[in-house]
């Protein structure tokens, strides 16, 4: 069943039509039986026995059904999914537009010792296209080796990825990841696999401390006590209320335990989803994997990545730490650990790491250009504008809450300082960088020039009259960079030194001493006065 | 212009009268508020809309099209300028209302993987002439 690594590239790029797993029969049977939840509830009370068994029996059916029909195969450099029992579907998908493999799995399936693939393609930006839900560790093996993208580099010395590790080859020796693990040692041509780099338990709990689920955490306490007071009968609550928080030390103790309730809670997840996270580089994928008890692991191929993105977050950036993400077409843009490329590292050493990770990006740490003084102030625009509506109502609130109005104001502006303080931009010979600060968080985005979809520049009157300008790129994972003012003529730079393939390259910061960008500005210009 | 005219007093007139059937027939918000809102309504749409906006939008849309790229500017309030790559088109699609055609206009949408771009209101055959001629261009520039 295994492809050895022998074998020629056109071969192990075949695999007949065949079923997944069995075990998918058992994972059906639950996701068929978890969506009738409802139906047997209710029916509990009233049908008799033989029909519950009756409805049971479908259930099993169906499920047997559906594995019998879905069947996989690659050929002719295309991955084909036949499924559906009533409404037949094929779904073909060209090798050369996958964006990238997610392999995972859950509990159940790691009981079964099968593992879930996603495979992502740009376009939907939410959902994997085809989800294989059980295929075993040789089955998921072969089907990566199939998927592999006929790169240059593998064209140069053979079938490259063939003989990959599993994904928990490296995280722990699980029983079945040998065989492959095997051939990997025996074939010579294939490369190394690098493993660039472990999350340590320190910076783990430094991560959840920092991260978002502490505060999700509180926050879905604080929904659950409205929701409980919703619902709750009134006299009921307020006698809840009264005998619990019976006032002075008992009260806050119980608050304070509460809190720690969730802050532990929130560690738990965090440690839940991003522990053993291992950054492995092999040839020309990137291999990603995590998780302690629910394991997932991502290929993505290097040549798709469109830009690496630096995310210190408020807390994390104190700290001296950040975040790096990676940015692809396809990989959805709500679930920011489906794009994690590091959940969190030291500043300093994140563009080392990057280097290694990614050599292909170019990306050589240098100091950025600051937006101009005089874009400086324009920055406290939007968030005073912003903060106008809530200070209003706070203001005719009574009592003791009309204070409360004075807080939006101060805390508008020192978000704007923060966002002049940090916008900047660089342009490389092959990477252009946007930096810029959201709320709280600061990104930065470094991106293939070539990679760019679209640049755009946007002008109110008023930064027409003052000589400035915000930029815009949009990359094809569907997200944005943006420096929201700066120098006209700088922007003006970006856009044709990123949005034009032009040949030659003059790194900004030599364009700016000789004062090239005004040339830049004219031919720009020249075309804007025209029309 | 004209179509950008009629299409503000059209949508102005409906919302407006809405608004002020509202105004008339309601009870709850401050008669003076519900006037406000009105007042504001017409201005947008009947002056805003139908007299400042047109001229100021006709006078700063450019496109230009070359082998290589897209370069478009579009706006009113705030100028917006996108630059295309062609390699980067992914598809294309035009479109035409019931008033649009009455004027022989047609909106033309270029997508890309990371989001669309608007080209409003183009005259129809320049339309055509623009899409045949980017589906030319980006077809032979192509890989993702």
């Amino acid at each position: 069943m295994v492809a050895t690594p022998a074998a020629a590239p056109a071969e192990s790029r075949t695999i007949s039509e065949r079923r997944l797993h069995p075990a998918y029969l058992l994972i059906s049977f639950g996701r068929n039986l978890r969506s009738l939840i409802p139906l047997i509830a209710v029916g509990i009370w009233q049908a008799p026995g033989w029909s519950i068994g009756a409805l049971a029996g479908v259930v099993v059916l169906l499920s047997v059904a559906n594995w019998w029909v879905k069947k996989y195969s690659v050929r002719d450099g295309s991955l084909r999914v036949r499924s559906g029992l009533f409404r037949r579907t094929q779904d073909i998908i060209g090798i050369n537009r996958i964006t990238a493999l997610d392999a995972e799995r859950g509990v159940v399936q790691r009981i079964c010792g099968v593992w879930g693939l996603k495979i992502q393609t740009p376009g939907n930006n939410h959902r994997a296209s085809v989800h294989l839900a059980c295929l075993s560790a040789s089955a998921l093996e072969e089907l990566r080796v199939a998927l592999a993208q006929p790169g240059p580099m593998s064209s140069a010395d053979g079938p490259i990825p063939s003989g990959l590790p599993l994904p928990s080859a490296e995280a722990d020796a699980g029983t079945e990841s040998l065989p492959a693990g095997t051939t990997l040692r025996k074939s010579a041509n294939a490369p190394v696999p690098e493993t660039l780099a472990v999350l340590g338990t320190r910076t783990l709990l430094i991560a959840a401390f920092t991260g978002t689920s502490i505060p999700l955490m509180l926050a879905g306490a604080a929904a659950t006590i409205g929701r409980a007071r919703d619902l709750l009968p009134e006299q009921l609550f307020r006698r809840i209320t009264r005998e619990v928080f019976t006032g002075g030390p008992t009260t806050a103790l119980l608050l304070l335990a509460a809190v720690a309730v969730a802050v532990f809670a929130g560690i738990g997840l965090t440690s839940l989803r991003l522990a053993r996270f291992t950054l492995v580089r092999e040839g020309e994928r990137l291999r990603i994997s995590r998780g302690l008890i629910a394991q997932r692991s991502g290929t993505i191929p290097v040549d798709r990545v469109q830009a690496v993105r630096v995310v210190e977050g408020w807390w994390r950036r104190l700290l001296g730490y950040c975040a790096l993400e990676v940015e692809v077409a396809g990989l959805s843009s709500s679930n920011d650990t489906e794009r994690m490329l590091f959940p969190l590292i030291r500043v300093d050493q994140a563009a080392e790491l990057v280097g290694r990770a990614l050599p292909e990006l170019g990306w050589r740490p240098a100091p950025i250009h600051r937006v101009p003084v005089r874009a400086r102030r324009r920055y406290f625009t939007l968030p005073v504008l912003l903060a106008l509506p809530p200070t209003l109502g706070l203001a005719f609130l009574p009592g003791w809450g009309a204070y409360l109005a004075y807080l939006p104001i101060p805390l508008a502006l020192l978000v704007g300082w923060g966002q002049a303080a940090d916008a900047g931009w660089l342009l490389e010979p092959d990477t252009v960088t946007l930096r810029w600060r959201r709320v709280l968080a600061r990104h930065t985005v470094i991106a293939r020039r070539e990679r760019v979809q679209l640049t755009e520049i946007t002008r109110t009157p008023l930064q027409r009259r003052a000589g400035l300008g915000g930029v815009r790129l949009l990359l094809s994972s569907r997200r944005k960079a943006r420096v929201r003012h700066l120098e006209f003529d700088d922007a003006v730079l970006v856009q044709h030194r990123v949005g034009r393939r032009s040949t030659g390259f003059i790194p900004s910061s030599t364009m700016r001493d000789l004062d090239l960008a005004d040339r830049a500005r004219d031919v720009a210009s020249g075309t804007y006065r025209e029309a | 212009m004209t179509y950008w005219r009629v299409r503000a007093l059209l949508a102005g007139a409906f919302t407006v009268g809405l608004l002020t059937w509202g105004a008339i027939g309601l009870r709850w918000p401050d008669p003076t508020i519900r006037w406000i809102l009105v007042g504001l309504a017409a201005f947008w749409y009947l002056v805003v809309g139908a007299v400042i906006r047109p001229p100021i939008r006709y006078r700063l849309f450019w496109y230009s099209l070359s082998d290589r790229e897209i370069d478009l500017q579009h706006g009113w309030l705030v100028q917006t300028r996108t630059l295309v790559p062609m390699n980067r088109v992914q598809h294309l699609k035009s479109e035409q209302g019931l008033l649009a055609r009455r004027f022989r206009l047609s909106d033309l949408h270029i997508h890309t993987a990371a989001g669309s771009v608007l080209v409003q209101a183009l005259d129809e055959d320049e339309a055509a002439d623009v899409r045949a001629r980017i589906g030319l261009l980006a077809h032979l520039a192509d890989d993702t």
